[in-house]
Parts: structure tokens; C-alpha cells; sequence
């Protein structure tokens, strides 16, 4: 067998591992509860914690079961642990990256929703707050094993083999359309953006692929700069952990959230500018990075 | 590098068995105790009680294992062997540091996992108790466990097992005697009950009391403990070597 189709065979076998758990799991779940999974049911959130937990891990479990199935081994498992050479730029970098677009992000959206941006920071105990958003960052530390599940299966075995049978733009296009479907189990239940929507499931399943397509770059350019996952699954925890929502949420006036909850989808799309501005700094990097290889 | 861990995961191999219990009853316990669990209020404090030990005996048990395998790897010939190979002697010094920090971070995840399942029973079960998480007081317990272990290390490196455990008990010996100060002369009404004193714990760790400056420190202390530790691989990578000439002295 050549080694072309080998690796279309390796993808196809990483993929149906890597969301069939997510597709027989949610759906048990939310039969169990007898609604959807992230409905406002009193015990749908630790069940949905749990879930997320173990749900998100399921692209680390079909990586490693990919190469014992295909006999591959462990090599190029991007799991280097190594910050000199100036590669701690990178770590940091993963921190930054993050908390910049969702800021613009969130500036942008006030400046669309109230015509100004001084609707942040005007609730009381804002020191407080700060540190609660400070905190929410830091217990990625603790958290970790989710993030770095999902970004050991997809930058550490999809994107790698995807760019050993595509272009570049494709591999980020196929990788984020692939990701961004593996969350679809979770959107069609109401995790990503509720349920009562227009164009429910399919717009909230398009907007996943569309969001997932953008980071793809970012997260694949912090892996191929340090020859490690670790970073992205710090830039994954960051976007997870301190999100939009989150942020918003502390430090936007009641009246900026009540619109922002009115406008839903709408706005959130909005909050894909300043991510999109970064992806493509990222990709044009890449690019720049892979030219010179092949130079 | 890989190799390094791997053979520091063969050095583990006295404590599996101790290991191996110890996340038997971690995650089956707890999880009885929440399936058993009905709304009677002392049922409550006993299902609290098993997960809160059961979870705090587990980190402190991948602490004692991480501390027998620093035990078993002071031996003269595998660290000579270990500095020749390519990863050379810094290599060594951050395997040490890695399997130092992955012992206890898996013993945590396994925490937090098995808390989280432990929850949704619960919430599942019984839709009129708020299921209590064990998280914030497990994660509290890693980063004391990073603490002790950024303190510990650079001495074990430099002047070995003895005198690093030597330096660390001291540690922890002012810690003991600022603690006991506190009980003669500090507020400890929340001592009244183990179940007061949990619920103590539990409110500061989730953010109920304590206000601006515990939310600081509690948002902060996960950022300090992991600097700290960088520092400390940083500084025993500088001594390490003077260790090993006084090993083979």
C-alpha cells in the first residue's frame, strides 16, 4: 500500500474514533436526562462538566489508538517540553494571543451594540472581578488534561498527516471543518449556543466550522514553532476557559449584556474579526515557514 | 528524554501496588458514597467526608510514591550513565522535574475527574442537594505538593535524598509551628466541628469568604508555584553536577 493511502487511511480511522464517543456519549446522556444535555435542567451541568471531561479527550484516545491500529508508533508526537531557543516566546504568546482578540473582541462588539466601549468595566467590585478572571486563567493549570486532549489529536496526528496530502489553505480548511464537526453532537444538544436560535442546529454547526477553521491556523503555528501541543492546548484553554461570554460577563454594564443576550449570534460572529486578522498573520508566517523548507 | 521517563516510571514499581489501591478506592468510594447518597442531612456529611479523604489520601499517597522513586534514584552508576547520554545532565535534571510534576498532576486529574462523575450522580440522583466539589481543595493540596517539591529538589540534587528531606521538613516544621501559633492565639471558631471546619475550607476555596486579597492569592498562587518550580529546575540544573561529584566523593 503506498504511503498516500495510508495516511488517508490513518485520517479516516483517527476521525471515526475521535468522534464516534462524542456522537454515542452526548446522545445517552441527553436520553438519560430525558432533555438535551446543556438544557437549564438542575443537573444537566455536572453531568455536561463530566462529559466535557471525558468527551474531550477522545481525539488524544483515537490518536494513540490510530498508531497502535496502524502500527505507526510514536513519532512526530509532538510532545517536547523545551522553552530555550526563544521558544518561551511562544508559550506566551499562547496566553496573549487569546486574551487580545477577546478583548478587541469584546470592544468591537460594545462599540456595535452601544455606540461606545465604556460600557466595560462599569459594574462594582471590579478589582474583585479582575481576579476572578485572573483565576478562571489560572486553573487551566489544573484543568489541563481536557485541552490537551483534544489539541494531542488534532495538531499533534490530523493536521500533520492533512498536510502530507494537501496544500496549506486545504489543511487548515479540512482540519477546521473536521474539528469543527466533531463538536456538532455537542452544538445540536445546545452546548455552543443554546437551542433557540434561527436556523437552529445547522447555523450553530456552521459557525463551530467557521470559528475552528480560523483558530486552526493560530494553533497550528504555535505547535510547528515549539515541536509541541503544549502550547496549543494552553492558547485551547485560554479561548475555553476565560471566553467572550466570560468576559463580557464580569466586566459589561447590565445594559451591554442584556443587548449582547438579545442579539445572540449575530454579535458573536462579530467577535471573529479580530481572530480571523490574527489567523492570517499566522498562516501568512506558516507559509513563510514552509517555503523556506522547501527551499 | 523519553527514555529518561520511562525508566523513572520503572523506578516507581515498589509503590504500583500502593498506587494502583489507592486509585481503587479514590474512584470507587467516592462514587458509592454518591450512589448511596439520599437527602438526609447526616448521609450528607458522611458522603462529604468519604470523597474529601479519599481524594486527599490520593495526593498524598502519588507524594509518598514520587518521594521513594527520588529515594531510588540517587545510585552513583545510573546517574554517571544517564550524563553521557545525549539529553546529557540538564536532560536528567528535567525528567527528574517532569516526572516530579506528572505524579501528582495525574493523581490530581484523577481527583478532579472522579469528583466531577461524582457530582453529576449526585445531581442526578438527588435533585434537591447541591452536590459539594472537592476540586478547589485537591488543587490547593497539588500546588502545596509543587511548593514542597520546588523547595525540596535543588538541595536533593546538590546534597542529596537526606539532606533535601532534611531542608523540606524544616519547611514544613515553620509551617506547623506558624499554624499552631495561629491555633493558640487566632481566630478558630471554625474549628468548632470536622463538618464546620470542611465547610470552612470549602467556602474559601470557592471564593465565599476571604474577598479581594484570598481572590488574589488564589489566582495567583497556581502562576507563583509554576514560576517557582521553573526557577528551582533552573537552579538545579546549576548544582546538579556538584551533586554528582559528592556522590562519587
Amino acid at each position: 500500500m503506498n504511503n498516500k493511502k495510508m495516511t488517508i487511511i490513518r485520517i479516516v480511522i483517527f476521525y471515526i474514533l475521535a468522534i464516534l464517543p462524542m456522537i454515542i456519549g452526548t446522545t445517552l446522556l441527553s436520553n438519560m436526562l430525558g432533555e438535551p444535555l446543556y438544557s437549564d435542567k438542575a443537573e444537566a451541568p455536572f453531568v455536561a462538566t463530566a462529559w466535557g471531561i471525558i468527551g474531550m479527550c477522545s481525539p488524544t484516545i483515537a490518536n494513540i489508538l490510530t498508531r497502535i491500529i496502524t502500527r505507526e508508533g510514536m513519532k512526530e508526537s509532538y510532545l517536547k517540553l523545551d522553552m530555550k531557543k526563544g521558544k518561551w516566546k511562544y508559550y506566551l504568546l499562547s496566553v496573549v494571543i487569546p486574551l487580545l482578540y477577546m478583548m478587541i473582541a469584546a470592544v468591537l462588539v460594545l462599540l456595535v451594540l452601544c455606540g461606545d466601549a465604556e460600557q466595560l468595566f462599569t459594574r462594582e467590585e471590579v478589582p474583585l472581578k479582575i481576579w476572578a478572571y485572573i483565576g478562571q486563567l489560572s486553573a487551566i493549570f489544573y484543568f489541563f488534561l481536557p485541552f490537551f486532549g483534544e489539541e494531542f489529536g488534532w495538531r499533534a496526528y490530523l493536521t500533520p498527516k492533512l498536510e502530507k496530502l494537501l496544500p496549506m489553505p486545504a489543511v487548515h480548511l479540512v482540519s477546521g471543518i473536521l474539528w469543527g464537526l466533531w463538536h456538532a453532537p455537542l452544538t445540536v444538544y445546545g452546548h455552543n449556543f443554546g437551542l433557540d436560535y434561527k436556523g437552529y442546529p445547522y447555523l450553530g454547526i456552521l459557525m463551530m466550522c467557521l470559528m475552528c477553521t480560523i483558530l486552526s491556523p493560530i494553533l497550528t503555528f504555535l505547535t510547528k514553532r515549539t515541536g509541541s501541543v503544549i502550547p496549543a492546548a494552553i492558547m485551547h484553554g485560554v479561548n475555553n476557559q476565560a471566553s467572550f461570554g466570560i468576559f463580557l460577563s464580569l466586566f459589561a454594564s447590565d445594559e451591554a449584556l442584556e443587548l449582547f443576550s438579545e442579539t445572540g449570534n449575530e454579535t458573536f460572529l462579530l467577535t471573529f474579526i479580530p481572530m480571523a486578522l490574527i489567523a492570517v498573520v499566522c498562516f501568512v508566517l506558516l507559509w513563510r515557514d514552509e517555503r523556506k523548507q522547501n527551499a | 528524554m523519553y527514555g529518561f521517563l520511562y525508566r523513572n516510571w520503572r523506578l516507581l514499581r515498589p509503590m504500583r501496588v500502593a498506587l494502583c489501591f489507592s486509585l481503587f478506592y479514590t474512584i470507587l468510594a467516592p462514587i458509592f458514597a454518591a450512589l448511596n447518597l439520599s437527602t438526609n442531612n447526616s448521609e450528607l456529611s458522611e458522603y462529604q467526608i468519604v470523597c474529601f479523604a479519599c481524594y486527599a489520601m490520593n495526593m498524598i499517597m502519588g507524594y509518598f510514591a514520587q518521594s521513594e522513586f527520588n529515594k531510588a534514584d540517587e545510585k552513583r552508576l545510573p546517574i554517571a550513565f544517564a550524563i553521557s547520554t545525549p539529553a546529557g545532565a540538564n536532560g536528567y535534571v528535567k525528567s527528574r522535574y517532569l516526572s516530579n510534576l506528572l505524579l501528582p498532576f495525574a493523581m490530581l486529574t484523577i481527583s478532579n475527574v472522579t469528583d466531577t462523575i461524582v457530582c453529576a450522580i449526585v445531581d442526578f440522583n438527588t435533585n434537591e442537594i447541591v452536590p459539594t466539589s472537592f476540586m478547589s481543595l485537591t488543587s490547593a493540596l497539588f500546588l502545596v505538593i509543587m511548593f514542597f517539591n520546588a523547595i525540596e529538589l535543588p538541595f536533593m540534587m546538590r546534597f542529596g535524598v537526606k539532606k533535601g528531606g532534611s531542608v523540606k521538613a524544616a519547611v514544613f516544621l515553620s509551617i506547623l509551628a506558624a499554624v499552631g501559633i495561629y491555633l493558640l492565639f487566632g481566630d478558630i471558631s471554625m474549628f468548632g466541628s470536622f463538618d464546620d471546619f470542611l465547610q470552612f475550607l470549602l467556602d474559601v476555596m470557592n471564593g465565599q469568604r476571604g474577598g479581594t486579597t484570598l481572590a488574589a492569592i488564589m489566582a495567583l498562587a497556581p502562576l507563583i508555584t509554576l514560576a517557582l518550580y521553573y526557577l528551582s529546575y533552573l537552579l538545579s540544573c546549576k548544582l546538579f553536577l556538584k551533586g554528582v561529584e559528592q556522590l562519587e566523593q
